[in-house]
C-alpha cells in the first residue's frame, strides 16, 4: 500500500470509524458507510493532510477508494 | 419536605477542579484554585482562566467521535457518559422515549464559529468546514447527547447566560413532575475561553485583573476582589422520578425539592439593586420545596468575585435566610464556568448534604467586612439535610435550587 493510500486508510479508521478490514480499493463509499456530509467531511481531511484541495463536487463523483487516492496523487505531483 | 421530589440518581463532572465526581469533591474541599496563566489569552489585558486539566477528547471519546464536536459538546458528553455510570443507568435498559435531555448553554459552539469566520476571512468559502454548523449550533451538544445513548423524549437547550445550567436542571424537573418522562439528563456545559469571549468580558469589566497572582484572583465575598476568572466544563445530573428511582434500586444522591425562578427585567448586565428578583426566586424555591429558610443548611452561592454581585447576594441572602445562614463559593476553586456553572454547583451542593461538608471558599482570607452572612472560610461540618444553589445571569435571569439528604 503507497503512502498515500496508508494515510487515507488512517483517516477512514480513526475519523470515520470505519472498520480497517472494510477499507479495500474497490470500496465504495456506500461499503464505508460515508454519506454526503461524510464526503465533504473527508474532501476537508484531505486538505489538510495532503493539501490538495478537492471541490466538494469532485469529492461527491468519486466512487472508490482507488478513485480518491488517483486523484489525491494526480494533484500532489509524484506518489511514491 | 416531599419524597416525591424528584431524585438526584447520577452526577458527572468535567471542571477546572479536575475529571469525575471524586476528583472534583477533592480539589473543591481542598479548596485549590485551578486559575493559571493561558497561552490562548497571551498579550491580551486578561490572560487568566481555568481550564479543565488533562482533558483528552480522543482518549474519552474515541478520535472519530471527538473531532465533529466542539468542546462545549465534548466536555457535556464526558459528563453525561459519568452521570449514567453513576446513576447505574444502562441506555438499552430504559425507556428511550420516557427519558429527557435538558443541557443548558451561554454560548454553545461559539469557538467553532470564531474559527471558521477566520478560516471565512483569511482563506474563502472553500475553507469553511462542513462542520461548522454540526459543530457550532448552541443545541448540538444536548442533540448529540441524545444521538450517543439514544434518548428519544424531549431534548432541549436552555439559555440563560450564567444561569443556564441551573435553568436545565429545573426545566428537566418540571418534566418529571408532570410525568411526561421518568428520568432526564440535565446540567449545563460551557467552553468559550476564547480571545474574543475573554476580550468581551474584559471590556465590560466583568473579569478580574489580577493577573499577577493568578491563583488569588478569584476571591469570592473577599475584600480586594475584582472581578470573575473565565472557566469552563460541564455538569451533569440524572434526575429520575421517585417511583422510577425506586423501582430500579437506583442511587439516592439528593431530592432535588425546590427551583425557582424570576427576571429582574432591570439591565442587561446588572444586578437589580434591591436585589428583589434573586429574592423572589430564592421564596419561590423554598415555598416550592416546601421547607424554611431556617433548615437551610448552607448556600451554595452565584459567589461570582465581582464586586456587585457578592454584595448583593449575600445581602438578599441575609434577607431571606437570617444572619445564620451560611454561605459559600466554589467558584474560588473553578472561576466562573458561566453555563456550566448551576449545575457543577448543583452538583457540589447535593454532594456537600452528602457528605455532611460544606465546601470552603477558596482565597477567602479576609472576608469583606460589608458581608453580613457567615461565610464559610474553611471547610465546614454542617449536619443539616437542606441547602439552597443560587445562580444569576446576564439579562436579569435568578434562578434557585432547593437539595435535600433523601
Amino acid at each position: 500500500m503507497n503512502r498515500i493510500a496508508e494515510t487515507l486508510t488512517e483517516i477512514l479508521t480513526n475519523k470515520f470509524n470505519v472498520a480497517a478490514e472494510a477499507v479495500r480499493g474497490e470500496a465504495s463509499f456506500e461499503d464505508l458507510e460515508l454519506d454526503s456530509l461524510a464526503q465533504v467531511e473527508l474532501g476537508e481531511l484531505i486538505n489538510e493532510r495532503f493539501g490538495v484541495a478537492l471541490t466538494d463536487e469532485e469529492m461527491l463523483d468519486l466512487n472508490s477508494f482507488d478513485d480518491i487516492t488517483a486523484l489525491i496523487a494526480e494533484r500532489v505531483g509524484s506518489p511514491r | 419536605m416531599s419524597d416525591t421530589a424528584p431524585l438526584v440518581t447520577g452526577i458527572g463532572l468535567v471542571s477546572p477542579a479536575g475529571i469525575g465526581v471524586d476528583r472534583n469533591w477533592q480539589r473543591i474541599t481542598e479548596a485549590v484554585p485551578a486559575t493559571a496563566h493561558d497561552p490562548v489569552l497571551a498579550g491580551l489585558p486578561v490572560d487568566i482562566s481555568c481550564r479543565v486539566p488533562e482533558f483528552d477528547p480522543d482518549a474519552l471519546l474515541g478520535q472519530h467521535r471527538a473531532w465533529r464536536l466542539d468542546r462545549y459538546a465534548q466536555l457535556a458528553l464526558v459528563a453525561a457518559k459519568e452521570a449514567l455510570e453513576t446513576a447505574g443507568v444502562i441506555p438499552g435498559e430504559v425507556d428511550p422515549a420516557r427519558v429527557a435531555v435538558v443541557l443548558g448553554t451561554g454560548a454553545g459552539g461559539t469557538t467553532t464559529m470564531e474559527n471558521q469566520q477566520t478560516a471565512l476571512t483569511r482563506d474563502g468559502a472553500g475553507a469553511v468546514s462542513p462542520r461548522t454548523l454540526p459543530m457550532g449550533l448552541p443545541n448540538m451538544a444536548s442533540g448529540e447527547i441524545a444521538i450517543e445513548f439514544g434518548f428519544r423524549g424531549p431534548v432541549l437547550t436552555t439559555s440563560t447566560a450564567c444561569a443556564s445550567g441551573a435553568t436545565a436542571i429545573g426545566v428537566a424537573r418540571d418534566l418529571l413532575r408532570s410525568g411526561t418522562v421518568d428520568l432526564a439528563l440535565a446540567g449545563g456545559t460551557e467552553a468559550v475561553i476564547t480571545p474574543l469571549f475573554v476580550t468581551g468580558f474584559h471590556r465590560i469589566r466583568a473579569l478580574s485583573r489580577h493577573i499577577h497572582e493568578p491563583r488569588e484572583a478569584s476571591r469570592p465575598f473577599s475584600v480586594g476582589r475584582d472581578g470573575f476568572v473565565i472557566g469552563e466544563g460541564a455538569g451533569m445530573l440524572v434526575l429520575e422520578r421517585s417511583e422510577h428511582a425506586r423501582g430500579r434500586d437506583a442511587p439516592r444522591w439528593a431530592h432535588l425539592a425546590g427551583y425557582g425562578a424570576t427576571a429582574d427585567a432591570h439591565h442587561p448586565t446588572a444586578p437589580a439593586p434591591d436585589g428583589a428578583g434573586a429574592e423572589a426566586a430564592m421564596r419561590a424555591a423554598l415555598t416550592d420545596a416546601d421547607i424554611a429558610g431556617a433548615d437551610i443548611s448552607h448556600v451554595n452561592a452565584h459567589g461570582t468575585s465581582t464586586r456587585l454581585n457578592d454584595a448583593l447576594e449575600a445581602d438578599v441572602v441575609q434577607r431571606v435566610l437570617g444572619d445564620e445562614a451560611l454561605v459559600t463559593s466554589t467558584k474560588g476553586v473553578t472561576g466562573h464556568t458561566l453555563g456550566a456553572a448551576g449545575a457543577l454547583e448543583a452538583a457540589y451542593t447535593a454532594l456537600a448534604l452528602q457528605h455532611g461538608t460544606v465546601p470552603p471558599t477558596a482565597n477567602l482570607t479576609e472576608p469583606d467586612p460589608g458581608i453580613g452572612t457567615e461565610l464559610a472560610t474553611t471547610a465546614r461540618s454542617a449536619p443539616g439535610r437542606a441547602a439552597l444553589s443560587n445562580s444569576f445571569g446576564f439579562g436579569g435571569h435568578n434562578t434557585a435550587l432547593v437539595l435535600t439528604c433523601p
